[in-house]
């Protein structure tokens, strides 16, 4: 069995500021969620309180990184562009 | 008097840019910056990377330069294609984000119309051809019927990618468009080239094989870089000279980085004389990437009445210019 | 005498009047913005072309004018004069029936070319002339080739789709369904691979 034949499943909690912040991340990447079906990943994320939940399932590793990845770096892209409103 | 502020993302490449405009046309501020990779090429993931990890600083960099506060901002504009996917998805979050958190609406924006309008903007021309000539893009655009139609466009490569790739076979730096340009001011021999126009497209991947085949012949690089802008060149000129005969249109527009090359410039300026057409190239800010004419196109489709729901704004990659209803111009 | 009738990108048309008979003088132009070499080997080599590959395409069946005379010095074709209208001029005024007729027939004459490995080059509805007795006649091939490949083919037919969406949008589907029905019908099954090309070559020029 190759590195690349291993799934996984991982789910990762955001705590966030606010329930607020918590819909706001959700509803701006709920669209990425839906649109690519073909991926080897399946990501789907939901909000409890103040926390984002975002659960990958994937059929290898390297997917299981790659939408990790992506999903981080949407989080931390989106989490900035908060604080810079609201310390503007 | 109430001006519309828009703020517009642009990211479906390379280059993420924010850029703030009003609704009377005036460009507040147009930030941006690319990605250079180590090697050249196309890459969607580090782009992406590129995009979340300096987005939001270019969008306040924007907002200072403009000297506007978010609250001043009236609704978020962004491309949503086509490009590249990961890039696009970077973008489009950070638009949705932004839109959520100041709750104002969105407008999803086609990048290569919005090519266009800014050409239009800053050269009030109503109804031109429009060659769109860039890294991934290479197209000969005029509106009818309701929408931007292409009349013609690569049938493999883009003009800029590929003298990029051969800039890099060449041995140049990247981007090496400019390289090319300077080089080929030197170039004495024109060697002949595969010459591709089919109907109203054109093909680059001949000439690309050809050009490393002189490069391994020996023959100077200045020669190549001439020989490859003159036959490349005027293969653009080719078709964007038949689509001014087709379509009667009394304008050409030049835009996209590539418009940046002068011998391009010149070669099109012959052109539009010989057609009796005004001759418009997009000055260099807003001829590439950038978001003030994500802006613009976004004032534009929201002033016509449209905007688009936060759960309905997937990415769409291969989103095609005559794929949207042009309701602003109607 | 000498009538100045069209004035395209490439060439000028005129229509000469001898011996009590009209004919067409097509004469390729130079383009001043262009490097010198480029200019007069287009000139010349779509001159020749054109010039060959209308009889060629006589002798597969498509109805072409025929060509009397050729100067590769002037860059100038004497060929016959077709009278009748561009088809493109045409197609606001027919009705579903005569359109669908002439996109049919359009579809079987680029098949022919197909069969003899011949792709035309530049099939747009401009360079379809509907003559008084509602006969379809080619023109133009100074983009034609021969030993033409499947890859060849499903250009020519990406060409006439990307004609019929600049031109004809209102009617392109319609257009370009009685248009394929024609050739397919006429090629049979050598038909399908070229079709799924076409569709293939569609998708390539967009973002990379």
């Amino acid at each position: 069995m190759s590195q690349s034949d291993v799934k996984g499943n991982s789910i990762i909690e955001i705590p966030l500021e606010s329930e607020h912040i918590a819909k706001i991340l959700y509803s701006a990447l709920l669209p990425e969620t839906e649109s690519i079906p073909s991926e080897r990943a399946t990501t789907t994320i939901s909000v409890k309180g103040s926390s984002l939940f975002v659960e990958i399932v994937a059929n290898d590793l390297t997917a299981m990184r790659a939408a990790l990845n992506s999903y981080i770096a949407w989080i931390s892209a989106c989490m900035k562009t908060i604080e810079s409103i609201d310390e503007s | 008097m109430l001006v519309l502020i828009c703020l517009g993302l642009e990211g479906t490449a390379h280059s993420f840019g924010a850029g703030i405009v009003t609704d009377d046309g005036s460009v507040l501020s147009n930030e941006w910056d690319m990605l250079k990779p180590a090697q050249g090429g196309i890459h969607p993931r580090e782009a992406s990377r590129h995009h979340s990890d300096l987005g939001p600083s270019i969008i306040n960099n924007a907002l200072e330069k403009a000297g506007i506060n978010y609250n001043d901002i009236d609704f978020i504009a962004f491309s949503r294609g086509p490009g590249l996917g990961p890039c696009l998805r970077t973008t489009a979050t950070m638009a949705r984000t932004l839109s959520l958190k100041l709750d104002v609406p969105l407008v999803d924006v086609n990048h290569c119309v919005a090519h266009i309008e800014i050409g239009c903007l800053e050269s009030r021309f109503k109804d031109p051809v429009t060659v769109y000539v860039s890294g991934g893009n290479s197209q000969v655009i005029a509106y009818a019927g309701g929408r931007f139609r292409t009349f013609g466009e690569t049938l493999d490569i883009a003009i800029g990618n590929m003298l990029d790739v051969l800039g890099r076979e060449l041995g140049m730096g990247f981007p090496a468009g400019p390289i090319v340009e300077k080089l080929a001011k030197q170039g004495t021999n024109y060697h002949s080239l595969p010459y591709s126009v089919k109907g109203m497209d054109l093909s680059y991947s001949g000439m690309l094989t050809a050009a490393k085949k002189l490069f391994s012949e020996g023959i100077p690089i200045p020669d190549i870089c001439f020989s490859v802008q003159e036959t490349a060149f005027g293969m653009l000129a080719e078709i964007a000279e038949r689509a001014i005969a087709h379509t009667k249109k009394q304008e050409l527009l030049l835009t996209g980085g590539v418009a940046r090359n002068n011998r391009l410039t010149e070669i099109l300026e012959g052109v539009s004389k010989r057609h009796d057409v005004k001759f418009h190239r997009v000055s260099p800010s807003l001829a590439g990437d950038q978001g003030a004419m994500i802006a613009w196109n976004g004032i534009l489709q929201f002033n016509a009445g449209h905007t688009i729901e936060i759960s309905d704004s997937q990415v769409l990659p291969k989103w095609r210019t005559d794929e949207q209803d042009i309701i602003w111009r109607a | 005498m000498k009538e100045l009738i069209a004035q395209g990108a490439e060439s000028v048309i005129y229509r000469i009047e001898r011996w009590n008979q009209y004919f067409v003088l097509k004469w390729r132009q130079s383009k001043p913005y262009l490097f010198k070499d480029i200019d007069s080997h287009l000139r010349k080599t779509r001159t020749s072309r054109e010039c060959k590959m209308l009889s060629v395409a006589r002798t597969l069946g498509v109805r072409t004018p025929a060509v009397y005379a050729v100067d590769l010095d002037d860059f100038t074709i004497l060929m016959d004069y077709i009278e009748g209208v561009q088809f493109k001029q045409l197609v606001s005024t027919l009705t579903e029936n005569q359109l669908k007729g002439f996109c049919l027939e359009f579809g079987r004459s680029i098949a022919l070319l197909h069969k003899g490995d011949v792709v035309h080059g530049d099939p747009t509805t401009s360079n379809l002339i509907i003559d008084s007795e509602s006969r379809l006649w080619l023109i133009d091939f100074g983009l034609s080739e021969m030993n033409a490949t499947i890859e060849m083919k499903g250009v020519d037919l990406h060409l006439i789709h990307r004609a019929l969406e600049t031109t004809h949008w209102d009617l392109q589907e319609s257009m370009l369904e009685a248009t394929i029905r024609g050739y397919s019908d006429s090629l049979g099954k050598d038909a399908m691979d070229i079709l799924s090309r076409m569709e293939e070559i569609r998708e390539r020029g967009r973002y990379h």
